[in-house]
């Protein structure tokens, strides 16, 4: 299973009602997601592609490419 | 001082209009008008039809009916023998109707006139016997009628549970003119009064409050059909008949703003109250409605339940809407002889705050048909009963409804009403209506305000995104925080009751089981 970049910044663009999402973007401070937003869309990935995301890999999210590297990460590995 | 209805029973009422004023114009239904000596006649006529059918006082005998003339001749020829009139959606698939039949022991069931039912196949081997108006048409207006008194059950009225089979709501025709009298008083309404209505007759409100009260004050009706794609024709029934009381629930007066695009072309000024009940009255529907159709104070809200016939209470007619500052409406005090409490864990709670709304009214049911274990439970104690809604009384003892009980959404440990979030959404771009649940998946999110609004069908597929980006943002800016989901639903899959109510807990169910997925209703996102 492949996950396309594009794919993550669509979906996050939803959840935040955000147009444009590019991958160097912070979720809080470039897309004011609030501390609700920021676990509601890693609940949205994990149901999407069947992953389960552990605090530490949530610590180190911090941009929208850093989140796509670990759901690549963890498809990728299956 | 109790209350003293004008009359003991309903069919009392309908012999003193006919003995009164014979000639007199009862209802309008399609440009016909039906006076109080015709109906009367109708009645009497179908109620022998029964008696030489063997109907026997207090039997059940169904109602399959659409609005129109024959619903009125057989919900009252029913009453006129003893017998206990129970109107049932006529869409309702013959399935239904027999687990329905059964329920209540039915033996025979009135279908239109002229029309093939689609219980014909089914019916005789239930042993159901299905009847028109037709068949009585001929019999003679005389005949020794047994004697119906106040205590006598007048009808059922089913209401479905977020759980269970429905329950069958009985209620005695003391109860019934007991609440006619508060809704009278409440309304303000007289005999000088022209109700236009387009509520089915099936449910209380379209029943009870519209249809019943004219006929207990000696008001105008006129009667529609109940198509709610025609928006035009309600309120152009309205302007035509000079109409002074209307009813709808909060999504139907939005709907006119929706679907009539020149409101300045209707003169609505005849009205005196555009009654808001049934659902959360949004501030927002009020304001627009008013000033669209340029109306001044109209719309008064109500709150009810079919255990108490219909009506609880309305604001006074005239009065500008209380709403709270996050934006609940009040739906006035208690009628008349009606007492309301608010509880929590058995004990009752102060003013201002939340808990379980419970009423004693001189108009509550005595309970569900053959089902002690649900009336057991309805009743709070006290003469109370529980009505499974969610409120506050203010300290002037004017209601506001939060939502129901198993209805509210605990987001972060804030409660939030549903219609908060739906109204928001609702506003956007080609969005029908929308509907919010709480959801909580046992992820990292906890429960979650889950958001399906259904689109208009000529949304194009390309504008789904940004119509989702519009409903998070109007959230977001409203209410400060964002939805867990928003999914866009192909138009006419959300579930609502015949009377116009979200059924939120249903849409759960069939989102949380894949149903609303699998079913295709889901058109975006894709996961």
């Amino acid at each position: 299973m492949t996950v396309d970049p594009a794919e993550i910044e669509a979906l996050i663009g939803l959840q935040l009602g955000r147009e444009q999402v590019i991958p160097g973007d912070r979720l809080v401070e470039d897309l004011g997601a609030e501390s609700g937003d920021f676990v509601t869309i890693i609940a949205v990935v994990e149901e999407r592609y069947g992953i389960v995301i552990d605090e530490m890999e949530l610590a180190d999210i911090v941009t929208v490419g850093d989140l796509y590297q670990i759901v690549a990460a963890r498809t990728g590995s299956r | 001082m109790p209350l003293d209805p004008r009359f003991d029973t309903t069919i009392a009422m309908l012999a003193a209009r006919a003995d009164r004023s014979p000639e007199a114009v009862a209802f309008q239904y399609q440009d016909q008008p039906v006076g109080y000596r015709q109906l009367w006649q109708q009645v009497n006529r179908f109620a022998n039809f029964l008696l030489a059918l063997g109907v026997r006082r207090r039997e059940s005998v169904l109602l399959l009916l659409p609005n129109g003339g024959e619903f009125f001749t057989a919900f009252y020829g029913v009453q006129r023998v003893a017998a206990t009139a129970v109107p049932l959606v006529p869409a309702s698939g013959p399935r239904r109707v027999l687990e329905l039949a059964s329920q209540c022991r039915a033996r025979v069931v009135v279908v239109p006139s002229g029309a093939a039912s689609t219980l014909e196949s089914v019916a005789q081997e239930a042993g159901l016997r299905l009847v028109t108006i037709e068949e009585g048409a001929d019999e003679t207006d005389h005949a020794s009628f047994p004697t119906v008194g106040p205590e006598d059950r007048a009808f059922v009225q089913f209401t479905s549970g977020s759980t269970g089979s429905p329950k069958g709501v009985t209620l005695t025709h003391r109860a019934l003119m007991t609440n006619l009298e508060q809704l009278a008083r409440g309304m303000r309404a007289s005999a000088d009064d022209v109700f236009v209505s387009w509520l089915p007759c099936y449910h209380d409100m379209g029943l009870i409050i519209m249809t019943m009260l004219p006929f207990y004050l000696g008001a105008g009706l006129t009667l529609l059909p109940t198509r709610l794609r025609n928006a035009s024709s309600w309120l152009g029934a309205i302007e035509r008949y000079r109409g002074t009381v209307t009813a709808a629930p909060d999504f139907a007066y939005r709907l006119c703003l929706r679907l009539v695009a020149a409101p300045e072309t209707f003169d609505l000024s005849s009205l005196r109250v555009a009654l808001n009940a049934a659902e959360p009255v949004r501030t927002d529907t009020v304001r627009r409605f008013e000033s669209a159709f340029g109306l001044g104070r109209v719309m008064i809200s109500g709150y009810g339940l079919a255990e108490a016939c219909v009506g609880v209470s309305t604001t006074i007619p005239g009065s500008a809407l209380l709403s709270d500052e996050r934006g609940f409406v009040s739906v006035g005090r208690g009628f008349e002889d009606v007492k309301i409490a608010i509880i929590r864990g058995g004990g009752r709670l102060p003013a201002g705050q939340v808990g379980e709304i419970v009423v004693r009214s001189p108009a509550n049911t005595d309970g569900y048909l053959d089902a002690p274990e649900e009336t057991a439970a309805l009743f709070w104690g006290d003469g109370y009963l529980r009505t499974g809604d969610l409120g506050y009384l203010d300290e002037a003892g004017n209601l506001s409804i939060v939502g129901r009980e198993k209805n509210v959404i605990l987001r972060q440990g804030e409660n939030i009403g549903p219609h908060e979030v739906e109204a928001c959404a609702d506003a956007v771009a080609g969005v029908r209506y929308s509907a919010a649940v709480g959801i909580d998946r046992g992820d990292v999110a906890g429960e979650q305000v889950y958001l399906f609004a259904e689109v208009r069908r000529a949304l194009p597929a390309e504008a789904y995104p940004a119509t989702v980006r519009g409903i998070v943002n109007a959230v977001h800016g409203h209410l400060g925080f964002r939805p867990g989901r928003v999914f866009l639903l192909r138009s006419g899959s959300l579930p609502f009751t015949a009377n116009g109510k979200m059924q939120h807990p249903h849409l759960k169910q069939r989102y949380l089981d894949g149903r609303l997925r699998a079913q295709g209703s889901i058109l975006f996102p894709d996961y």
